[in-house]
Protein backbone atom coordinates (compact mmCIF):
# COMPACT_ATOMS: atom_id res chain seq x y z
CA UNK A 1 0.00 0.00 0.00
CA UNK A 2 1.55 3.86 -0.91
CA UNK A 3 0.51 6.54 0.67
CA UNK A 4 0.83 9.49 -1.71
CA UNK A 5 -1.23 12.24 -2.72
CA UNK A 6 -2.20 11.97 -6.38
CA UNK A 7 -3.56 15.05 -8.23
CA UNK A 8 -6.17 14.27 -11.18
CA UNK A 9 -6.46 17.16 -13.76
CA UNK A 10 -9.66 17.01 -14.40
CA UNK A 11 -8.77 19.47 -17.45
CA UNK A 12 -6.49 17.22 -19.11
CA UNK A 13 -9.19 14.16 -17.81
CA UNK A 14 -12.29 15.85 -20.15
CA UNK A 15 -9.79 17.57 -22.49
CA UNK A 16 -11.38 20.92 -22.34
CA UNK A 17 -12.71 23.63 -20.13
CA UNK A 18 -16.16 21.54 -19.14
CA UNK A 19 -16.27 18.79 -16.66
CA UNK A 20 -19.93 17.47 -18.55
CA UNK A 21 -20.18 14.25 -19.89
CA UNK A 22 -20.82 11.27 -18.01
CA UNK A 23 -18.39 9.37 -20.15
CA UNK A 24 -15.81 11.44 -18.73
CA UNK A 25 -16.82 11.50 -15.54
CA UNK A 26 -16.30 7.51 -15.16
CA UNK A 27 -12.99 8.13 -16.32
CA UNK A 28 -12.31 10.16 -12.67
CA UNK A 29 -14.71 8.15 -10.94
CA UNK A 30 -12.03 5.35 -11.91
CA UNK A 31 -9.04 7.05 -11.37
CA UNK A 32 -10.14 8.25 -8.12
CA UNK A 33 -11.15 4.51 -6.82
CA UNK A 34 -7.58 3.20 -8.10
CA UNK A 35 -5.44 5.66 -6.32
CA UNK A 36 -7.83 5.10 -3.12
CA UNK A 37 -7.99 1.51 -3.12
CA UNK A 38 -3.91 1.33 -3.94
CA UNK A 39 -3.97 3.54 0.22
CA UNK A 40 -3.58 7.20 -1.65
CA UNK A 41 -5.32 10.16 -1.11
CA UNK A 42 -6.81 12.49 -4.18
CA UNK A 43 -7.21 15.51 -4.89
CA UNK A 44 -9.02 17.15 -7.95
CA UNK A 45 -7.51 19.79 -9.54
CA UNK A 46 -10.67 22.15 -11.30
CA UNK A 47 -7.91 24.60 -12.57
CA UNK A 48 -9.09 25.70 -15.65
CA UNK A 49 -12.26 24.09 -15.52
CA UNK A 50 -15.34 26.94 -16.10
CA UNK A 51 -18.26 24.56 -16.27
CA UNK A 52 -18.98 21.36 -14.28
CA UNK A 53 -22.40 20.11 -14.29
CA UNK A 54 -24.11 17.02 -12.34
CA UNK A 55 -24.04 14.70 -15.35
CA UNK A 56 -20.34 14.60 -15.06
CA UNK A 57 -20.31 14.54 -10.88
CA UNK A 58 -22.62 11.77 -10.63
CA UNK A 59 -20.76 9.61 -12.05
CA UNK A 60 -17.17 10.82 -11.24
CA UNK A 61 -17.73 11.10 -7.60
CA UNK A 62 -21.52 10.66 -6.71
CA UNK A 63 -20.55 6.73 -7.54
CA UNK A 64 -17.79 6.54 -4.42
CA UNK A 65 -20.48 6.04 -2.32
CA UNK A 66 -21.29 2.92 -4.05
CA UNK A 67 -18.19 1.49 -2.94
CA UNK A 68 -17.77 0.50 0.67
CA UNK A 69 -15.84 3.77 1.94
CA UNK A 70 -16.22 5.32 5.05
CA UNK A 71 -17.95 8.70 4.56
CA UNK A 72 -15.05 9.95 6.94
CA UNK A 73 -12.50 8.05 5.15
CA UNK A 74 -13.73 9.81 1.76
CA UNK A 75 -13.35 13.36 3.78
CA UNK A 76 -10.19 12.91 4.24
CA UNK A 77 -8.79 11.63 1.61
CA UNK A 78 -10.50 13.16 -1.21
CA UNK A 79 -10.14 16.52 -1.51
CA UNK A 80 -10.91 19.46 -4.50
CA UNK A 81 -9.06 22.14 -5.50
CA UNK A 82 -9.69 25.05 -7.63
CA UNK A 83 -13.33 24.74 -7.75
CA UNK A 84 -15.82 28.05 -8.29
CA UNK A 85 -18.29 28.12 -5.48
CA UNK A 86 -21.47 27.66 -7.67
CA UNK A 87 -19.75 24.61 -8.35
CA UNK A 88 -19.15 23.39 -4.98
CA UNK A 89 -23.09 24.09 -4.68
CA UNK A 90 -23.89 21.36 -7.78
CA UNK A 91 -20.99 19.08 -6.10
CA UNK A 92 -23.13 19.21 -2.99
CA UNK A 93 -26.17 18.59 -4.28
CA UNK A 94 -24.88 15.62 -6.12
CA UNK A 95 -22.63 14.18 -2.99
CA UNK A 96 -26.07 14.28 -0.67
CA UNK A 97 -28.22 13.02 -3.44
CA UNK A 98 -25.43 9.98 -3.80
CA UNK A 99 -25.20 9.24 -0.24
CA UNK A 100 -28.66 8.72 0.19
CA UNK A 101 -29.33 7.04 -2.66
CA UNK A 102 -26.64 4.36 -2.24
CA UNK A 103 -26.14 4.28 1.34
CA UNK A 104 -29.59 4.58 2.36
CA UNK A 105 -31.65 1.39 1.56
CA UNK A 106 -35.09 2.83 2.61
CA UNK A 107 -34.54 6.16 1.12
CA UNK A 108 -34.16 4.21 -1.99
CA UNK A 109 -37.07 2.06 -1.65
CA UNK A 110 -39.38 5.11 -1.00
CA UNK A 111 -38.14 7.26 -3.75
CA UNK A 112 -38.70 4.64 -5.88
CA UNK A 113 -42.30 4.24 -4.58
CA UNK A 114 -42.48 8.76 -4.61
CA UNK A 115 -41.54 8.17 -8.23
CA UNK A 116 -44.28 5.98 -9.27
CA UNK A 117 -46.91 7.85 -7.42
CA UNK A 118 -45.76 11.20 -8.96
CA UNK A 119 -46.28 9.40 -12.52
CA UNK A 120 -49.69 8.06 -11.07
CA UNK A 121 -50.42 11.17 -9.63
CA UNK A 122 -49.70 12.62 -13.12
CA UNK B 1 -41.04 8.99 -57.91
CA UNK B 2 -41.69 12.77 -57.07
CA UNK B 3 -43.58 13.90 -54.16
CA UNK B 4 -44.56 17.45 -53.29
CA UNK B 5 -44.89 18.66 -49.61
CA UNK B 6 -46.50 22.13 -48.93
CA UNK B 7 -44.63 23.67 -46.13
CA UNK B 8 -47.04 25.62 -43.32
CA UNK B 9 -47.83 29.33 -44.02
CA UNK B 10 -46.06 30.14 -40.25
CA UNK B 11 -44.01 28.18 -38.35
CA UNK B 12 -43.37 29.51 -34.67
CA UNK B 13 -42.91 28.33 -31.22
CA UNK B 14 -45.66 26.52 -30.66
CA UNK B 15 -48.33 23.32 -30.05
CA UNK B 16 -49.33 23.82 -33.65
CA UNK B 17 -46.31 24.37 -35.72
CA UNK B 18 -44.89 21.40 -33.75
CA UNK B 19 -47.66 19.15 -34.60
CA UNK B 20 -47.59 20.17 -38.18
CA UNK B 21 -43.61 19.28 -38.69
CA UNK B 22 -44.54 16.14 -36.65
CA UNK B 23 -46.36 15.26 -39.25
CA UNK B 24 -44.17 16.19 -42.06
CA UNK B 25 -41.69 13.84 -39.99
CA UNK B 26 -44.39 10.94 -40.10
CA UNK B 27 -45.35 11.57 -43.86
CA UNK B 28 -41.73 12.00 -45.25
CA UNK B 29 -40.47 8.45 -42.70
CA UNK B 30 -43.07 6.46 -45.01
CA UNK B 31 -40.75 7.55 -48.42
CA UNK B 32 -38.63 5.30 -49.63
CA UNK B 33 -36.38 5.97 -53.39
CA UNK B 34 -38.14 9.47 -53.84
CA UNK B 35 -37.31 12.98 -54.50
CA UNK B 36 -39.34 15.39 -52.15
CA UNK B 37 -40.02 18.92 -53.36
CA UNK B 38 -40.29 20.93 -49.93
CA UNK B 39 -42.39 23.85 -51.07
CA UNK B 40 -41.75 26.94 -49.36
CA UNK B 41 -44.33 28.80 -51.43
CA UNK B 42 -47.02 29.50 -48.66
CA UNK B 43 -44.74 30.28 -45.73
CA UNK B 44 -44.02 33.89 -44.76
CA UNK B 45 -42.83 33.49 -41.35
CA UNK B 46 -40.26 31.27 -39.91
CA UNK B 47 -39.05 31.77 -36.03
CA UNK B 48 -35.38 30.06 -37.06
CA UNK B 49 -34.47 28.53 -34.09
CA UNK B 50 -36.70 25.38 -35.18
CA UNK B 51 -34.20 25.08 -38.07
CA UNK B 52 -33.29 22.37 -35.39
CA UNK B 53 -35.96 20.13 -35.66
CA UNK B 54 -36.01 20.34 -39.54
CA UNK B 55 -32.41 19.40 -39.67
CA UNK B 56 -33.06 16.65 -37.52
CA UNK B 57 -36.58 15.36 -39.32
CA UNK B 58 -34.55 15.86 -43.13
CA UNK B 59 -31.71 14.17 -41.73
CA UNK B 60 -34.43 10.88 -40.28
CA UNK B 61 -35.20 10.32 -44.08
CA UNK B 62 -34.02 7.55 -46.07
CA UNK B 63 -30.72 7.47 -47.47
CA UNK B 64 -32.65 6.87 -50.94
CA UNK B 65 -34.99 10.36 -50.53
CA UNK B 66 -34.01 13.05 -52.24
CA UNK B 67 -35.04 16.79 -50.31
CA UNK B 68 -35.09 19.44 -52.23
CA UNK B 69 -36.25 23.05 -51.06
CA UNK B 70 -38.77 25.10 -53.27
CA UNK B 71 -40.07 28.55 -53.88
CA UNK B 72 -38.79 30.30 -50.99
CA UNK B 73 -39.74 33.65 -49.80
CA UNK B 74 -36.75 35.86 -49.75
CA UNK B 75 -37.36 36.74 -46.30
CA UNK B 76 -37.17 33.38 -45.23
CA UNK B 77 -34.58 31.76 -47.55
CA UNK B 78 -32.21 34.74 -45.99
CA UNK B 79 -32.58 33.78 -42.18
CA UNK B 80 -31.96 30.23 -43.34
CA UNK B 81 -28.90 31.48 -45.68
CA UNK B 82 -28.01 33.30 -42.18
CA UNK B 83 -28.37 30.93 -39.80
CA UNK B 84 -26.55 28.17 -42.24
CA UNK B 85 -29.44 25.80 -42.01
CA UNK B 86 -29.14 26.30 -45.85
CA UNK B 87 -25.27 25.94 -46.63
CA UNK B 88 -25.94 21.86 -45.50
CA UNK B 89 -28.16 21.89 -48.62
CA UNK B 90 -26.04 22.98 -51.37
CA UNK B 91 -26.99 27.05 -50.84
CA UNK B 92 -24.06 30.27 -50.30
CA UNK B 93 -24.27 31.49 -46.74
CA UNK B 94 -25.15 34.91 -46.28
CA UNK B 95 -23.74 37.24 -43.70
CA UNK B 96 -25.38 37.75 -40.15
CA UNK B 97 -24.89 41.72 -39.79
CA UNK B 98 -27.50 42.20 -36.95
CA UNK B 99 -26.03 39.28 -35.02
CA UNK B 100 -29.54 37.68 -34.66
CA UNK B 101 -29.36 34.10 -35.07
CA UNK B 102 -27.56 31.65 -33.33
CA UNK B 103 -26.20 29.04 -36.72
CA UNK B 104 -27.98 25.60 -36.52
CA UNK B 105 -25.24 22.98 -35.98
CA UNK B 106 -25.78 19.05 -35.69
CA UNK B 107 -22.62 17.53 -33.17
CA UNK B 108 -22.01 13.94 -32.69
CA UNK B 109 -23.89 13.47 -29.72
CA UNK B 110 -20.80 12.55 -27.76
CA UNK B 111 -19.09 16.06 -28.51
CA UNK B 112 -19.12 17.71 -25.43
CA UNK B 113 -16.12 20.15 -25.66
CA UNK B 114 -17.30 21.43 -28.93
CA UNK B 115 -21.01 21.93 -28.34
CA UNK B 116 -19.65 24.03 -25.02
CA UNK B 117 -17.37 25.74 -27.37
CA UNK B 118 -19.86 26.71 -29.96
CA UNK B 119 -22.04 28.21 -27.01
CA UNK B 120 -19.27 30.35 -26.10
CA UNK B 121 -18.49 31.13 -29.51
CA UNK B 122 -21.95 32.05 -30.77
CA UNK B 123 -24.43 32.64 -27.65
CA UNK B 124 -22.51 34.27 -24.42
CA UNK B 125 -20.19 37.15 -26.40
CA UNK B 126 -23.52 38.35 -28.28
CA UNK B 127 -26.80 39.08 -28.65
CA UNK B 128 -27.35 41.33 -25.57
CA UNK B 129 -25.53 38.27 -23.45
CA UNK B 130 -22.26 40.76 -23.16
CA UNK B 131 -24.68 43.06 -20.51
CA UNK B 132 -25.48 39.55 -18.89
CA UNK B 133 -23.97 38.87 -15.44
CA UNK B 134 -21.62 36.11 -15.67
CA UNK B 135 -23.56 34.22 -13.12
CA UNK B 136 -26.57 33.96 -15.74
CA UNK B 137 -24.17 33.30 -18.46
CA UNK B 138 -23.22 30.32 -16.76
CA UNK B 139 -26.46 29.45 -15.45
CA UNK B 140 -27.76 29.14 -19.05
CA UNK B 141 -24.61 27.30 -20.72
CA UNK B 142 -24.94 24.90 -17.87
CA UNK B 143 -28.87 24.42 -18.71
CA UNK B 144 -27.85 23.60 -22.30
CA UNK B 145 -25.01 21.20 -21.64
CA UNK B 146 -27.09 19.51 -18.86
CA UNK B 147 -30.03 18.78 -22.28
CA UNK B 148 -27.27 18.39 -24.54
CA UNK B 149 -25.65 15.69 -22.26
CA UNK B 150 -29.10 13.94 -21.55
CA UNK B 151 -29.29 13.20 -25.23
CA UNK B 152 -26.30 10.93 -25.34
CA UNK B 153 -26.60 9.35 -21.73
CA UNK B 154 -31.02 8.74 -22.19
CA UNK B 155 -31.52 8.98 -26.02
CA UNK B 156 -28.73 6.54 -27.12
CA UNK B 157 -28.38 9.01 -30.31
CA UNK B 158 -25.86 9.02 -32.81
CA UNK B 159 -26.24 12.72 -33.13
CA UNK B 160 -27.80 16.40 -31.83
CA UNK B 161 -29.16 18.95 -33.39
CA UNK B 162 -29.20 22.98 -32.32
CA UNK B 163 -30.19 26.12 -33.46
CA UNK B 164 -31.36 29.36 -31.83
CA UNK B 165 -32.86 33.08 -32.74
CA UNK B 166 -32.88 36.15 -31.04
CA UNK B 167 -35.93 38.64 -31.36
CA UNK B 168 -34.17 42.13 -30.13
CA UNK B 169 -37.23 43.92 -30.18
CA UNK B 170 -39.27 41.61 -27.30
CA UNK B 171 -35.81 40.44 -25.87
CA UNK B 172 -36.57 37.13 -26.50
CA UNK B 173 -34.09 34.33 -26.92
CA UNK B 174 -35.03 31.14 -28.42
CA UNK B 175 -32.77 27.92 -28.77
CA UNK B 176 -33.64 24.49 -29.56
CA UNK B 177 -31.84 20.94 -28.87
CA UNK B 178 -33.21 18.32 -30.87
CA UNK B 179 -32.13 14.21 -30.98
CA UNK B 180 -33.16 11.47 -32.94
CA UNK B 181 -32.72 8.58 -30.37
CA UNK B 182 -35.01 6.90 -27.55
CA UNK B 183 -38.10 8.93 -26.64
CA UNK B 184 -38.93 10.19 -23.26
CA UNK B 185 -41.70 7.59 -23.73
CA UNK B 186 -39.87 4.61 -23.99
CA UNK B 187 -37.54 5.29 -21.49
CA UNK B 188 -40.35 5.75 -19.00
CA UNK B 189 -42.89 2.74 -19.80
CA UNK B 190 -39.71 0.42 -20.19
CA UNK B 191 -38.38 1.63 -16.22
CA UNK B 192 -41.82 0.72 -15.36
CA UNK B 193 -42.57 -1.96 -17.73
CA UNK B 194 -45.71 -0.24 -18.30
CA UNK B 195 -46.00 0.59 -21.85
CA UNK B 196 -49.90 2.33 -21.38
CA UNK B 197 -47.49 5.57 -20.02
CA UNK B 198 -48.55 8.25 -22.22
CA UNK B 199 -45.70 10.72 -24.11
CA UNK B 200 -47.32 13.66 -21.39
CA UNK B 201 -46.82 11.42 -18.23
CA UNK B 202 -43.59 10.91 -19.36
CA UNK B 203 -42.39 14.26 -19.99
CA UNK B 204 -44.04 15.15 -16.91
CA UNK B 205 -42.06 12.58 -14.77
CA UNK B 206 -39.14 13.09 -16.34
CA UNK B 207 -38.88 16.82 -15.80
CA UNK B 208 -39.35 16.43 -12.26
CA UNK B 209 -36.48 16.73 -9.61
CA UNK B 210 -34.47 12.79 -8.95
CA UNK B 211 -36.33 11.50 -11.86
CA UNK B 212 -33.74 9.37 -13.41
CA UNK B 213 -34.49 6.23 -15.75
CA UNK B 214 -30.83 5.30 -15.55
CA UNK B 215 -30.36 1.75 -13.24
CA UNK B 216 -27.97 1.57 -10.47
CA UNK B 217 -27.15 5.13 -10.76
CA UNK B 218 -27.54 8.55 -8.96
CA UNK B 219 -29.68 11.56 -11.04
CA UNK B 220 -32.22 13.01 -11.86
CA UNK B 221 -31.14 16.47 -11.03
CA UNK B 222 -30.70 17.33 -14.71
CA UNK B 223 -33.73 18.99 -15.98
CA UNK B 224 -34.31 20.57 -12.57
CA UNK B 225 -30.93 22.60 -12.97
CA UNK B 226 -32.80 24.07 -16.53
CA UNK B 227 -36.54 24.22 -14.86
CA UNK B 228 -34.77 26.85 -11.92
CA UNK B 229 -33.03 28.82 -14.21
CA UNK B 230 -35.89 28.98 -16.69
CA UNK B 231 -38.44 30.16 -13.38
CA UNK B 232 -36.09 32.93 -12.33
CA UNK B 233 -35.45 34.30 -15.33
CA UNK B 234 -39.40 34.23 -16.12
CA UNK B 235 -38.57 32.31 -19.62
CA UNK B 236 -40.22 29.21 -20.99
CA UNK B 237 -39.19 25.56 -21.53
CA UNK B 238 -41.22 22.98 -24.17
CA UNK B 239 -40.36 19.69 -24.50
CA UNK B 240 -41.74 17.29 -27.31
CA UNK B 241 -40.93 13.89 -26.83
CA UNK B 242 -42.58 10.90 -28.81
CA UNK B 243 -46.64 12.17 -29.28
CA UNK B 244 -46.22 14.04 -26.08
CA UNK B 245 -46.22 17.92 -25.75
CA UNK B 246 -45.00 19.59 -22.45
CA UNK B 247 -44.46 23.47 -21.78
CA UNK B 248 -44.00 25.34 -18.37
CA UNK B 249 -44.79 29.57 -19.46
CA UNK B 250 -43.47 32.24 -17.32
CA UNK B 251 -45.76 31.85 -14.57
CA UNK B 252 -45.07 28.38 -13.88
CA UNK B 253 -48.26 27.25 -15.50
CA UNK B 254 -47.94 23.83 -17.19
CA UNK B 255 -49.73 22.86 -20.10
CA UNK B 256 -49.99 19.40 -21.54
CA UNK B 257 -51.44 17.97 -24.95
CA UNK B 258 -50.72 15.04 -26.87
CA UNK B 259 -50.13 15.25 -30.89
CA UNK B 260 -52.11 12.87 -32.73
CA UNK B 261 -48.62 11.12 -34.72
CA UNK B 262 -45.11 11.27 -33.02
CA UNK B 263 -42.10 12.52 -32.67
CA UNK B 264 -39.23 9.31 -32.94
CA UNK B 265 -36.68 11.51 -30.44
CA UNK B 266 -36.88 14.40 -28.62
CA UNK B 267 -36.76 18.36 -28.83
CA UNK B 268 -36.45 19.96 -25.83
CA UNK B 269 -37.23 24.26 -26.65
CA UNK B 270 -36.05 27.11 -24.38
CA UNK B 271 -37.52 30.76 -24.37
CA UNK B 272 -35.01 33.29 -22.51
CA UNK B 273 -35.83 36.64 -21.74
CA UNK B 274 -32.42 39.24 -22.50
CA UNK B 275 -34.33 41.86 -20.02
CA UNK B 276 -33.29 40.10 -17.06
CA UNK B 277 -31.42 42.00 -14.35
CA UNK B 278 -31.27 39.90 -11.22
CA UNK B 279 -28.72 38.66 -9.46
CA UNK B 280 -27.84 34.88 -10.33
CA UNK B 281 -25.14 35.09 -7.43
CA UNK B 282 -25.08 31.95 -5.79
CA UNK B 283 -26.19 31.42 -2.41
CA UNK B 284 -23.21 30.21 -0.31
CA UNK B 285 -24.63 27.42 1.98
CA UNK B 286 -21.45 26.54 3.60
CA UNK B 287 -20.42 24.41 1.02
CA UNK B 288 -16.35 25.02 1.98
CA UNK B 289 -16.47 22.13 4.04
CA UNK B 290 -18.94 20.25 2.47
CA UNK B 291 -16.90 17.36 0.20
CA UNK B 292 -17.65 14.53 1.29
Amino acid sequence: MSNKEIKINIYNEVGGSAAVSDTDGQKVFEKINKALKAGNSVVLDFLNIDMVISAFLNTAVGQLYKENYDVEYLRNNVKAANMNNDDKEILATVLKRAKEYYQNPEYRKNLEEALKEELNNG
Amino acid sequence: MSTIYKFPSEIKNSYESFNNLINMHQLLGELFLENVDIDFAKTSYLEANLSALMGAIFDSTDVFVNINFCNFQPKVKTILQKNDFLCNYGYPKVEDLYSTTIKYKKFKAIDTQPFYQYISDELLTKHDFPSMSENFKKDFAKSLLEIFVNAYIHANCDFVYTCGQYFPNKKDLYFTIVNTGTTIKQNVCEYFNDNSITGTRAINWAVKKDTTTKQGISGGLGFDTVRKFINLNKGSLQVISDNGYWEENICGKITMQEFSKSFDGTVVNLKIKMDDTQNYETVDEQIGELFF
